[in-house]
């Protein structure tokens, strides 16, 4: 039986092949302007690297922000269940994900099931998302990629008191302008996106084991500055970003069977 | 352009209620000429519905054809007491549910933006400032408001009354039930009385003031029924459309028109529930908190056509008071004020959710918390704990009932169909 699951985010679309439930092939793609054509390319995509067909597929879900503009898969499944399904799978000892994308960000808290019971999303701005990120890398004039190693290089930050990306980048700015060295204006940006998603782990209600799953569980500062925060080890797996899609590509195995 | 368009930059760039009123003769029209014809296949799915169309429009007409008559009240306020002196009332907040309804609301509140509305004061209030200020409303005989359900009402009515130049009636309405508040309460409603005779120049007539507690106990007992019909069977009504029962609870409690159409909406869902109907297909019972959002939108429609759950209870549409007793009128209007479930303690929105979840069989619940609106978004995690006590989902959506400049559609169906998977 052959599955899959893809999670087509506002950043990045990830798609999961499974192979009678055991993972057979991932691709993580941008997710560029159009959602549709991001589907369309990384299923071509995967049909080639794996010589599978479209007719060989059993059963797809889509998942994520474009999950209803695609004209391929079966059935659409929110991406509060499949992280929830994808990080369980992983762990079944998890109870809480906390999901950091490119546009928003969520916490899940989860089944002894691997089901979602309960879930807060960011609302509707930037703040504590990997867009801020972005903004403020480009703001400090280094890569993304970069912004988690930086920060884990040392200790101390500054307040950034600003929640608002707009507000928070012009900040960052006057930091630059005033002498502050960028380790610690970037170790003060992850302990505000920290401090943000703390508030929403408490409000749904604090239960660990916790995995952080999302593009931004690549950022080893964010994992440190979140860790602080929550007072709480952190699981992080080793492909973040495609936790979506492996829980979706099992939903998709479930209804098969 | 379409239509809607050209008719909203119409009365924008030249508000004038000579011409709103023969806009809304012509959707009057429009409504008596479409047909009211079986459950899902006509633009009215019944008599009541399209009765609904037919009152609140004509109700608004009546209020651009004799200004002179009319009088701008603040939800919930004594509404009765104006229908007994013969005067049309009308909720300013309901006004403002039906300028987003038309889209005039973003344009509307940019325009509040620049005459110092701050944009942290509920959009109700700025909508309604602002559709006085723009002209689109026609001058009323005086404007009267109630501190019960929200303090910022005083404020907002302190300006439309002052641009109007007309006397405003202000109730200040204690945060406790008891025999002095009541007093109190009473006092006030007595004096406005004389108040109201002063600007008239008409004595209130005991007869006028028995015809209306009299509609308004009609309209009680049929909404009564109406609750109990919807709390026993399988979905008789979408809740999208019961929620639009505010736009009657905010004016036309007390008058005949009112009392006719919850009765007309009784006998509508008597006859589905003896014919045993079965047309909505909503598998999970949803009771929903506090108001929706009135602006164009498919989120209603979305979760109860699509997604398979129905709205069966309304907190908007609770029969939270007793009913009136002519014998002590002034009293009996105090005590119905102040049993709203938003004045006062918290305990009383806790208890009205734990009645519903048990008598209607509940399996999940909804909180759409409107932007600034403290008296419904303060307590949401004491809601949340107490729908929790029965181990049954709850959602809160937060939102703006009339400024759709924040509102993206696909945030909101992603929460309501990870909501639903939760349901199963």
């Amino acid at each position: 039986m052959i599955t899959a699951g893809i999670d087509i985010g506002s950043v990045s679309t990830e798609m999961v092949v499974l192979k009678e439930g055991v993972l057979y092939h991932s691709i993580v793609m941008d997710t560029g302007p159009n959602s549709k054509s991001a589907v369309e390319k990384v299923f071509s995509t995967a049909c080639i690297e794996t010589g599978l067909k479209s007719g060989d597929f059993d059963f797809i879900v889509t998942t994520g922000y474009g999950r209803k503009s695609t004209g391929i898969g079966h059935k659409t499944v929110t991406e509060l269940s499949c992280h929830a399904r994808g990080a369980w799978h992983l762990n079944n000892d998890v109870r809480m994900v906390i999901d950091i994308g490119g546009q928003d960000s969520k916490v899940i808290k989860v089944s002894e099931e691997g089901k979602s019971l309960d879930f807060l999303m960011n609302e509707k701005c930037a703040a504590g998302t990997g867009r801020f990120l972005e903004v403020m890398a480009r703001a400090l004039e280094v890569s993304i990629e970069e912004l988690g190693e930086i920060a884990v290089s040392g200790e101390g930050s500054v307040e950034i008191s600003s929640m608002c990306t707009v507000f928070a980048e012009s900040e960052v700015v006057s930091l630059i302008a005033e002498g502050h060295s960028k380790a610690i204006i970037i170790r003060g940006l992850m302990n505000s996106i920290a401090s943000r998603i703390t508030g929403m782990v408490h409000r749904v209600g604090m239960s660990p084991p916790l995995m952080l799953t999302g593009g931004v569980a690549k950022n080893r500062g964010v994992i440190r500055a979140l860790e602080e925060k929550l007072g709480s080890s952190i699981l992080v797996p080793a492909n973040p970003q495609i936790i979506g899609a492996i829980g979706a590509a099992l939903i998709a195995m479930d209804e098969c069977c | 352009m379409s239509l809607e368009k050209r008719v909203k930059q119409m009365l924008l760039a030249n508000p004038d209620p000579g011409k709103i009123k023969k806009g809304i003769s012509l959707v009057l029209l429009k409504i008596f000429l479409t047909p009211a014809g079986r459950f899902g296949t006509r633009a009215f799915g019944s008599r009541s519905e399209k009765k609904l169309s037919l009152i609140l429009y004509n109700h608004a007409r009546r209020i651009f054809k004799s200004p002179h008559s009319s009088v701008f009240i603040s939800l919930f306020g004594p509404i009765e007491l104006v229908h007994a002196f013969n005067l049309l009332p009308f909720s300013l907040e309901m006004l403002s549910a039906v300028a987003a309804s038309m889209s005039l609301a973003p344009d509307l509140l940019a325009r509040a933006e620049k005459e110092w509305l701050s944009s942290d004061f509920c959009s109700f209030h700025r909508t309604y400032i602002e559709l006085a200020r723009t002209g689109l409303l026609p001058k009323p005989l005086f404007c009267m408001a109630t501190s019960h359900t929200c303090d910022g009402t005083f404020k907002s009515f302190s300006q439309v009354s002052e641009y109007f130049s007309t006397p405003l009636i202000f109730f200040d309405t204690p945060y406790h039930l008891d025999m002095n508040a009541v007093k109190y309460l009473a006092r006030q409603i007595e004096s406005a009385v004389h108040t109201i005779e002063e600007i008239t120049g008409r004595s209130l007539q005991v007869s006028d003031l028995e015809r209306a507690f009299q509609n308004s106990n009609r309209a009680r007992k049929a909404l009564l029924d109406i609750n109990n019909l919807k709390r026993h069977h399988t979905p008789l009504i979408y809740g999208e459309e019961s929620l639009l029962f505010v736009l009657v609870i905010g004016s036309l409690l007390g008058s005949r028109a009112g009392a006719s159409l919850y009765k007309a909406y009784m006998e509508e869902l008597k006859k589905r529930a003896d014919a045993r109907f079965n047309k909505i297909n909503g598998k999970k019972r949803i009771l929903w908190l506090h108001l929706k959002p009135f602006f164009p939108n498919t989120l209603m429609k979305y979760l109860e056509r699509d997604l398979g759950a129905v709205i069966v209870a309304e907190e908007i549409n609770s029969v939270y008071w007793e009913e009136l007793n002519i014998h002590n009128p002034w009293e009996s209007l105090a005590k119905k004020l102040m049993s709203n479930l938003w004045v006062g303690s918290i305990e009383k929105r806790l208890n009205y959710i734990r009645r519903t979840i048990e008598d209607y069989q509940i399996d999940g619940v909804i909180h759409f918390s409107h932007w600034g609106c403290r008296q419904s978004n303060g307590a949401v995690r004491l809601i949340k704990d107490t729908v929790m006590e029965y181990g049954i989902p709850f959602l809160n959506l937060d939102g703006d009932c009339i400024d759709s400049r924040n509102y993206s559609e696909a945030q909101y169906i992603t929460r309501l169909e990870g909501f639903m998977e939760i349901l199963g």
